[in-house]
């Protein structure tokens, strides 16, 4: 077997081979015992640079936006987990880990309600946001349409995209770029009906299969 | 748990309930790692924004993978930044078809703006950073140069060897000896730590 050289294995380390060469050397490492342990011992050194730039505080949005997507998530993930059958109202709601999912639950049945008892087929549900985004959702019997106000500008080919949730899956819908001044409206017809939430992430582009970028918009239906 | 419950947690300890999708959990992780994560991102892109939004793509891609975590990998903290370090480098190719950053001044790359106000749970990882950036300075500029534009600015051996109009086995050669030198360095700094 040969082995990669010292040099291979540091550029391996950095992240400074070419994809070829960092193939071959990271599959020979995973084999071999020794120039997996020489990466170990590299593996300090590789560390200490990602440690030794200057300390730069974050911003607070930082945190909050994060905040805002991890608890989000977290509200959908007790919500999606598989309730025993037939459990009644009542039961779902005296669990704990329920509470914040099922509150907000109720509070989106109680909008929709009372805008029902308008005389409206149609039910107005407010986005929630981060940063100056803001948005409804109006959901009709045939789909559902998304108008978003505040999207911040994006970088070349990135697009916000839109996110049905429903029985604990993400399925991507509509993908959009806002006007100029912030506005856009983007058709949902997969939010018509059982899905539970309704999300919007910024991606680096259209297509992918499931979220990757910061959550931006989030509907509870 | 509880936050005061999960902060008393090692980090090796945390990531499973970050894997069981415990947001306090998340916020503590948040707490202990977001700084350095911000602060590696924003060295690498060079920009507030972007930074933020590398960081948080990377930290939300950790929050949807803890499960991921290997401790027999590495650290948290090393883990972590790696993961930002990837990231930030991928935003950085995508920014741009690969300007070759003619005018590159490792002195830029190696302090790009100074410290703002720092929580006191970071003075002592300043200090570990300060000793580390230390070492790094007081390389051989021909090292220290393509150290960093490879963990820094995510370029190849051979991308380096055309940037810096040198032969490709003297980059690699370069490389190797100035992370032997780091490896070296802080060794003797784990020597001279009292107890």
């Amino acid at each position: 077997m040969k082995h990669p050289s010292q040099d291979d294995l540091v550029g391996l380390a950095l992240g400074a081979l070419d994809p070829s060469e960092e193939r071959r050397v990271a599959k020979h490492s995973k084999r071999c015992k020794s120039c997996a342990a020489e990466l170990g011992r590299l593996a300090p050194a590789v560390s200490a640079l990602g440690e030794s730039v200057e300390q730069v505080e974050p911003p607070e949005s930082l945190r909050e936006s994060l905040m805002a997507t991890v608890h989000a998530e977290a509200a959908e993930d007790q919500v999606a987990r598989p309730a025993p059958r037939r459990r009644g109202l009542r039961d779902f709601l005296l669990r704990p880990a329920a509470v914040v999912g099922a509150t907000a639950l109720l509070a989106a049945g109680a909008v929709g309600y009372a805008l029902r008892d308008d005389g409206e087929s149609a039910r107005t549900i407010a986005a929630t946001g981060t940063g100056a985004a803001d948005g409804t959702l109006v959901v009709e019997s045939e789909g559902a349409t998304l108008k978003a106000e505040g999207m911040g500008d994006l970088a070349e080919g990135a697009v916000y995209q839109v996110w049905v949730a429903e029985d604990g899956e993400v399925t991507p819908s509509a993908a959009f770029v806002p006007h100029a001044d912030g506005t856009a409206t983007a058709a949902v017809p997969e939010a018509a009906d059982g899905a539970s939430q309704v999300l919007v992430t910024r991606e680096p582009r259209p297509g992918l299969q499931s979220p990757t970028g910061p959550t931006v918009l989030q509907v509870r239906l | 748990m509880t936050r005061e419950e999960l902060q008393r947690l090692a980090d090796e300890d945390l990531m499973p309930q970050i894997a069981a999708k415990d947001p306090l959990a998340f916020e503590v992780f948040y707490d202990r790692h977001g700084g350095a994560a911000f602060s590696l991102a924003y060295r690498i892109v060079g920009d507030r924004q972007a930074a933020e939004d590398v960081t948080q793509e990377a930290l939300i891609s950790i929050w949807r993978s803890g499960a991921r975590y290997d401790r027999a990998r590495g650290s948290v903290r090393t883990w972590t930044l790696g993961i930002v370090r990837n990231r930030a480098i991928d935003a950085l190719r995508r920014e741009a078809s690969r300007p070759q950053r003619p005018s590159f001044d490792p002195e830029d790359l190696l302090e790009r703006r100074p410290a703002e106000e720092l929580t006191d749970t970071e003075a002592l990882r300043r200090e570990t950073a300060r000793q580390v950036r230390g070492a790094v300075s007081g390389l051989p500029e021909e090292q220290s140069r393509v150290i960093q534009l490879a963990f820094f600015g995510g370029f190849s051996h051979s991308e380096i060897a055309k940037m810096l109009n040198e032969p490709l086995g003297t980059v690699k050669g370069r490389m190797r000896l100035g992370m032997e030198r780091i490896r070296a360095v802080l060794g003797e700094q784990i020597g001279k730590q009292p107890g």
